[in-house]
């Protein structure tokens, strides 16, 4: 080797640092790493508290002992009758919504049906519509002596109603038509995406189109369906508003409606049977929900879904395009034109029962409803103040999980990604006992106030926010962040001026989704609320117990009109749609 | 400027060990090229100087400023370490105009309105993107928004320019009309460049000098040229440029020629060698592909005998492999000029100026270091 090398060990005198390891690492310390702490930890408690309490209250409380709070328990009038019921409801609902939604599918993303663009959006519409509405909207149309359907059929000379919802056939219908459309959405983003040439091969290999869709298509979109089928059984376990509007008038109770009107409500309340029955429910729903993870996380090693390839091959129908047709037009009077007319009607008509005539109709009760007197002004009010300030601080908290999450040291991820995903297995009647348990003791009285229902919103929404936001992080590039590290921009100068902008339509997006879910919550306020703190959904609830059918549709109308217009606006402001998409 | 240097720098990841002990200087003003193949530690090398990275042991000097140091843990953040910086994603913020992405360092800087706005127009004329300033990333092309990246990184004029693979995502013509600019760029504004590639041809047309790595650790640097005629290791000469490797042993030396014995072969060859290499030891010859001359096979006619195995034909050049009659396979450029098919008889002989003899004990030695 003829030259030295350049590389040239450093001999040169050092400037001196700091003496100690320690005060590098504290001299290093700068806001950010202050404001994700702080998240961090109130992640950490807002979550684990009250888990604490709900576990103590279910196994420790009392002076009687495990067993004997377990013999108490099963002689509990009518549990064993909830827990029937509720197994009813699942394994009902469960065929039904697949019934409802796989013809759907088939016809949007593989015949050649008219309107199928229309269809589409008009499937997912059902979204829009909270349970409790539809439940509301379904029992103005088919309670057994005032529901219109039932009245019309008298009208024409039936001596009996031909269908009463308040029944578990009726419960189940119901629940079927609210979950279709997450079964829809699940299926349909497969089927839409899976590569045609799977199919076009099975076919030229001689297989007939029936033989493809058994062998092909079917375990194809198995990891798709199994996942749905999932989610329609832990709706149904976490489900208050259906049953509770339609199934609790006949006394059919399942288990969220059972640990209300049976444990909570009950006097003096039974707060340990609450603890025990929501913490099996927790269980249950961690279970099933670990079950989809695996088959969703198993699900990746088929290549359904390469990005390449072209879009699946259309079969042509012919005239039996109009009975798809048909088909998908009843699903939507079913879910949508029925339950919404049925609502207009309610709001509007001036006697229950009398003809839409112009005369028979008044906008008298518009303004009745917001009348002082009642709950329903106080009612909205409090559902705005704590979906503005329940999504705002969701989304603050959120956002700061989430950077932790994304740029904090290995073990911090680890805790802070799982402790943020336990409010999933926590529905919200779940949510609530662990909440009344949590806030009603030394050190930290929360029920009674608004306070309470908004722990118990930011605590239940936190992981669905999470989510967004973390899959805006994992879009972003981490040299969006360095770059700006390098032009001189200290961590809180490049979060506010790079990575907040570019996180903006996630955000907002999340905010969305959260505030839409808050101002209609209604599984956990039922059980939190005080006289003075209701919500919009309860004071929906109460005046459905009075029978004051039209305030109740107002009502309804105001949150469906409400939610529209928060998504319209958002949409505007979430800005270019470069933004999100951008690598 | 200041010139960077790494003292005895260490980094794993977990179990991996990305830098294993390296020191190395690289001097003021010069671009310097680390180049090496994916996962040899290059990139973390960078992100260690450019401070996203701490390193676990060592230090990390910017001329007499000490940045990092792993005794005491202390480290500049990377935003006080004045650097500029071009990603290989670009990493342009898409929210911003190409002006105010190009502003951004001055800004930090706190440079006044009027100042800051003709630092932007001075980068953008610099890289030929002036008309294109009001104009947002996903906008420009690929080959533009590289260019918007470097005018980003010179902007604020850093002392200091980090480039990690700039050019790897634009299309080979667009290549190589850039690394002209890049060398033409550094030589106006005469900055202290570290640009890490693991493209060859790259590190050595814009190089002032080139740092070779592999596994965590540097086999070499030198000048291009150094690095491509005296390789000190035979990794260092399989990768820049391709090379044929036999194993052999040094007859007698004579510096700068040398002749090596090479088994299968019955007479030595004549080498350049490295200076240390003492006779007797074992080491490996390298023989360039173009220092192989090939000639018709005639009666009679001496010298290493073989056959043409394949004859790619690209136009100016012509890649030949030829079986040699010891049954090892060398590969042969030359210029197309002539016609060769496939299992014609050969005569080839070895240019010995581009031949290169590597001790065994010299390769050992640097793999050491």
């Amino acid at each position: 080797m003829s030259s030295l090398p350049t590389a040239s060990p450093v001999l040169a005198p050092r400037i001196t640092a700091p003496s100690s390891r320690w005060i590098g690492r504290i001299q290093r310390l700068d806001a950010t790493s202050l404001v994700i702490a702080a998240s961090a930890a109130t992640l950490l408690f807002l979550v684990l508290y009250p888990l604490f309490w709900l576990f103590y209250g279910s196994f420790a409380y009392g002076e009687s002992s495990l067993s004997e709070v377990l013999v108490q328990f099963w002689n509990l009038p009518g549990l064993a009758h909830a827990f029937e019921n509720t197994v009813w409801l699942v394994f009902g609902t469960l065929p039904l919504s697949f019934l409802f939604a796989l013809p759907l599918v088939w016809i949007t993303t593989r015949t050649n049906t008219p309107l199928k663009g229309m269809i589409e959006i008009a499937a997912i519409l059902p979204f829009i519509t909270p349970p409790l509405i539809g439940a509301v909207a379904w029992a103005l149309l088919a309670a057994p002596r005032t529901g219109l359907i039932n009245v019309l059929a008298v009208q024409f000379g039936s001596s009996t109603p031909i269908f009463n919802v308040y029944s578990m056939p009726g419960l189940i219908f119901v629940m079927a038509l609210y979950l279709s459309p997450f079964v829809f959405l699940t299926v349909q983003a497969v089927m839409q995406r899976m590569d045609a040439s799977l199919e076009e091969a099975s076919l030229i290999s001689g297989a007939s189109l029936a033989r493809t869709a058994r062998n092909i298509v079917l375990p194809l979109s198995l990891p798709a369906m199994l996942s749905a089928g999932i989610l329609v059984v832990t709706r149904c376990l976490e489900e208050f508003a259906i049953p509770g509007i339609l199934g609790a008038p006949s006394g059919i109770y399942t288990i969220p409606t059972y640990i209300y009107y049976q444990a909570i409500s009950y006097v003096p309340p039974r707060y340990e049977v609450a603890a025990l029955l929501a913490s099996g429910l927790m269980a249950l729903t961690a279970i099933f929900l670990g079950i989809q993870a695996r088959v969703l996380g198993g699900s990746r090693q088929f290549t359904t879904v390469s990005g390449k390839g072209h879009s699946p091959r259309v079969i042509r129908l012919g005239r039996w395009k109009y009975v798809t047709l048909a088909y998908a037009l009843l699903y939507i009077i079913l879910t949508v034109v029925l339950p919404y007319l049925v609502l207009i009607y309610a709001a509007l008509i001036s006697k229950w029962g009398a003809l839409p005539f112009p005369e028979n109709l008044t906008f008298a009760k518009l303004a009745a409803t917001f009348d002082p007197a009642l709950s329903a002004r106080s009612g909205l009010i409090n559902s705005l103040i704590l979906a503005l300030s329940g999504a705002s601080l969701a989304m603050v908290l959120t956002l700061a999980v989430s950077y932790a999450i994304s740029k904090g040291p290995p073990l911090v991820r680890v805790v802070l990604d799982f402790v943020s995903s336990i409010p999933l297995t926590m529905p919200g009647p779940v949510i609530a006992v662990a909440m009344l348990w949590a806030y009603l003791h030394e050190p930290f009285v929360l029920y009674g106030t608004l306070w309470i229902l908004l722990v118990a919103y930011v605590t239940h929404y936190l992981p669905y926010g999470v989510r967004t936001i973390m899959g805006s992080f994992r879009q972003l590039s981490p040299d969006f962040e360095r770059a700006a590290a390098v032009c001189g921009a200290s961590r809180l100068t490049g979060f506010r001026d790079i990575l907040l902008p570019l996180l903006r339509p996630g955000m907002l997006a999340g905010w969305m989704l959260m505030f839409v879910s808050m101002i209609r919550e209604l599984s956990s306020s039922i059980f939190l609320f005080v006289p003075g703190t209701e919500t919009t959904a309860v004071t929906m609830l109460e005046l459905w117990q009075e029978a004051r059918f039209s305030e109740v549709a107002v009502l309804a109308l105001t949150l469906i009109a409400l939610s529209v217009c928060v998504v319209i606006v958002v949409r505007r402001l979430s800005g270019p749609a470069y933004l999100s998409r951008h690598q | 400027m200041p010139g960077v240097r790494l003292d005895r720098v260490r980094k794993r990841f977990g179990d991996v060990v990305a830098i294993d002990d390296i020191s190395i200087e690289f001097r003021d003003g010069e671009l310097t090229s680390v180049l090496g193949p994916s996962g040899c530690g290059k990139t973390t090398t960078l992100n260690t100087i450019a401070g996203f990275v701490d390193p676990e042991g060592g230090s990390i000097c910017f001329g007499d400023q000490l940045v990092a140091d792993a005794a005491t843990g202390f480290a500049v953040p990377p935003n006080k370490r004045n650097l500029g910086m071009v990603f290989q994603s670009y990493a342009l913020w898409p929210h911003l105009s190409i002006a105010e992405n190009v502003a951004y360092g001055l800004k930090m800087r706190s440079v006044p309105r009027a100042e800051r706005d003709e630092a932007v127009m001075r980068s953008l004329r610099r890289v030929k993107l002036e008309h294109c300033r009001d104009r947002f990333p996903h906008e420009l092309s690929g080959g533009q928004q590289q260019r918007v990246a470097l005018a980003r990184a010179i902007a604020y004029s850093p002392p200091i320019i980090l480039f990690d693979e700039p050019l790897s995502n634009l299309d080979a013509q667009l290549r190589e009309e850039m690394r002209l600019e890049l060398k033409e760029l550094h030589r106006d504004i005469g900055v202290t460049a570290i640009y890490v590639t693991h493209d060859q041809a790259e590190a050595m047309s814009l190089s002032d000098r080139i740092v070779v790595m592999w596994g965590g650790q540097i086999l070499q640097s030198g000048s291009p040229r150094e690095l491509y005629e005296e390789p000190a290791d035979i990794r260092v000469a399989a990768f820049l440029g391709r090379t044929n490797v036999f194993e052999a042993h040094l007859v007698e030396h004579a510096s700068p020629r040398a002749r090596v014995s090479i088994e299968g072969f019955a007479w030595p060859f004549e080498c350049r060698a490295t200076s240390t290499a003492r006779p007797n030891s074992a080491g490996m010859l390298s023989v360039r592909p173009e220092a192989v001359s090939i000639k018709p096979a005639g009666p009679g006619s001496a010298g290493v005998l073989g056959r043409v195995r394949s004859a790619i034909y690209l136009g100016r050049v012509l890649h030949l492999q030829i079986r040699l009659d010891c049954g090892k396979t060398i590969e042969a450029v030359e210029y197309a000029r002539h016609t060769w098919n496939v299992g014609d008889a050969v005569v080839v002989a070895f240019d010995p100026d581009q031949c290169f003899f590597i001790a065994r004990s010299a390769e050992m030695r640097q793999a050491s270091l």
